[in-house]
């Protein structure tokens, strides 16, 4: 990318970029502030919008089996089924909030564990080098030729299904890239002056890892882990789609798009909403990270603030 | 040379080890294989007896004993489904799997490369951003919901698009289209990201000082030099072909190792489960072997005849 950086590109990187200019060239680039909104939209759908949404998640009304989008209640009062019912007559909007807030949760709650798991392994194998190096980063390669699926599929058939082991197994199958990226970042500080003048004065190695190295790891994590969001929602909607991951009857977007699937012919609402529900979470968290990888990378922030600055003038 | 590979060869095979040894103690430490097989609810006489037949009544040492014999004799046991040997029923899904993912990964690869040139060829454009934007949404796709739309949208207006069963053109067409878009995403943003380094390097400049067309520049030499980067995703793209494998085959009643997985693992027929472990942790292996032979094509600078290779080289 260094290369298609304009000449003038270099002022944007003399002095500190301020917040408020990061932030506002977040803002001009299209696809990233659509990015933000949506984000924006899912989580208050997951968080408030499944609290005071009119319809229950749960509440089946056989009467009212796989009723298009917009179809008014039963009794004609009240707030319409916004986007139609399933074949027990539950709620659709309700049961994608409900859904937003099983995929947010088991994300996040995922990209935790296995950030802090696998960055902690690798800032080990940067820091010690050696033996600890070679005995974790084999394990790494080992894991990481290894189909990620099948391994989730064949230890939540050991474990058996349910919400938290799926968390466990999604954590366990995804640790492999933090510590990637921990340790080549942490074997690149170690060879810098600050952490010898750290060991030098007399700092512990439990104390330089966390005083010196962690704190210069933090951005690029953050990074990954917003990336891993996504992953993560993507694998878990595929283990429930496949029916070894969120169990019924709690509402999950890959379950949905599952029991959708005998009413291709005749509801075509109930595949298609919750799968684009899955794309748009997924892609809006992928173009956030690019945009936050663009703008955390001092190489990168140049070209994507004079682009972005390029931009500002023109509107 | 020769004893690097015999090396690499020896390594292979300690990995297989390592792999099946963990199968057989997740199965048998963790789960507990009778009622994997049984599930939950057996009664307490079925269970009994059904360990006394299986033999997993014996110390876990002669199982363990009996279970690596049975790897060397290339004999995972009969299949508890089907009453035959489970090697022979997992090596059957074979060629429908490989037929399926190089239908996919023929049509991924070319059409990455291609727009991953336009791209570089016209950097910032909207032709680039578009395609940033199309790639990304490849990668934030799920598979399944995809092969459901393609079946619901394209194989009811059109008459001889097969939604299901294994075949010819008819048959492999929607199945290959909804397994290559995530290889597509991936390999295209990979390659975009490897000819950007490409092109700001010197000899770039030479060539086109010397008055060699864009495209020329892009497609002859660039593209060479950024092929390795390129060559490692799509290794790593043929083994999470095997993950998209296991939902798209569910999905289009393909009769491959992926439906296979999900049939062997919902009948809890732990010897196929076994022996499907077995016949990808080769596959895997082979496919790593592969690419890295192919590094040495691609690239004379690489040799593997020392040391020096790999990790420890950019430390």
């Amino acid at each position: 990318m260094a290369a298609e950086a304009t000449p003038d590109a270099g002022e944007a990187l003399e002095g500190r970029v301020s917040r408020s200019m990061l932030l506002r060239s977040l803002l001009l680039d299209g696809p990233t502030l659509f990015a933000m909104i949506a984000i924006a939209l899912i989580v208050f759908a997951a968080t408030v919008g499944a609290e005071i949404w009119p319809h229950d998640a749960y509440d089946q009304d056989l009467h009212m089996r796989n009723r298009p989008p917009m179809t008014p209640n039963a009794d004609g009062s009240g707030f319409p089924h916004f986007l139609g019912t399933d074949p027990l007559g539950r709620d659709i909007a309700a049961r994608l909030m409900h859904g937003a807030r099983v995929s947010l949760l088991v994300g996040i709650s995922g990209v935790t564990l296995s950030g802090l798991f696998g960055s902690t392994l690798g800032v080990l194998a940067g820091y010690f080098r050696g033996r600890t190096d070679d005995v974790i980063m084999r394990l790494v390669d080992l894991q990481a030729s290894f189909p990620g699926l099948l391994l989730a599929l064949a230890l939540l058939f050991v474990l058996g299904p349910g919400f938290f082991n799926l968390i466990i197994v999604l954590a366990l199958t995804r640790w492999m890239i933090y510590a990637r990226v921990a340790r080549s970042m942490t074997l690149s500080f170690r060879e810098s002056d600050f952490v010898d003048a750290a060991i030098v004065a007399g700092n512990t190695g439990s104390r330089t890892i966390r005083k010196h190295i962690v704190p210069n790891l933090k951005t690029s994590l953050l990074v990954l882990a917003t990336l891993e969001v996504a992953a993560m929602i993507l694998a878990e909607s595929g283990l429930s789609f496949l029916g070894f991951g969120v169990q019924p009857p709690t509402p999950s977007w890959g379950l949905m798009v599952a029991h959708g699937r005998d009413y291709l012919g005749s509801a075509w609402w109930l595949t298609t909403l919750p799968g684009l529900a899955i794309l748009l979470t997924a892609l809006s968290l992928n173009l956030f990270a690019n945009a936050l990888g663009a703008i955390t990378d001092p190489v990168r922030r140049s070209v994507w603030l004079v682009r972005a600055s390029a931009r500002g003038e023109e509107s | 040379m020769g004893r690097y590979w015999i090396r690499r060869l020896i390594q292979s095979v300690g990995i297989g080890w390592l792999v099946l040894t963990l199968v057989f103690l997740t199965t048998r430490v963790i789960g507990d294989p009778v009622r994997l097989v049984l599930g939950i609810e057996a009664s307490h006489e079925r269970v009994e007896l059904t360990r006394e037949t299986l033999g997993l009544n014996r110390s876990l040492v002669a199982q363990y004993a009996d279970f690596i014999g049975g790897v060397v004799r290339v004999d995972f046991g009969e299949s508890f489904w089907q009453k035959v040997p489970s090697l022979p029923i997992v090596l059957d899904r074979v060629p429908a799997t490989l037929y399926l993912t190089s239908v996919a990964l023929l049509m991924a690869v070319p059409l990455a490369l291609i727009l991953a040139s336009i791209g570089t060829l016209r950097p910032r454009s909207f032709a680039d951003r578009a395609i940033n934007v199309f790639s990304l949404g490849g990668v934030s796709v799920v598979d399944f919901w995809l092969g459901l739309m393609f079946i619901m949208l394209l194989a009811t207006q059109i008459d001889w698009l097969k939604t299901s069963g294994y075949g010819g053109f008819s048959y492999v067409l929607l199945p290959a289209i909804t397994l290559a878009f995530k290889p597509l995403g991936r390999i295209s943003q990979m390659a975009r990201t490897s000819l950007a380094d490409e092109m700001s390097k010197p000899y770039i400049r030479s060539l086109r000082a010397k008055g060699l067309s864009p495209k020329r520049i892009v497609f002859l030499h660039a593209m060479k030099n950024a092929s390795l980067p390129i060559i490692t995703i799509i290794g790593d793209e043929l083994i999470s072909l095997l993950n998209g494998a296991i939902v798209v085959e569910t999905v289009f009643g393909w009769p491959g190792l992926g439906q296979l997985t999900i049939q062997a693992l919902s009948r809890r027929d732990l010897p196929v489960i076994e022996a499907l472990v077995f016949v990808v942790t080769v596959g895997v292996i082979g496919v790593n072997l592969l690419v890295d032979a192919s590094y040495t094509y691609l690239n004379p600078k690489v040799t593997f005849g020392d040391e020096s290779r790999g990790r420890r080289s950019n430390s």
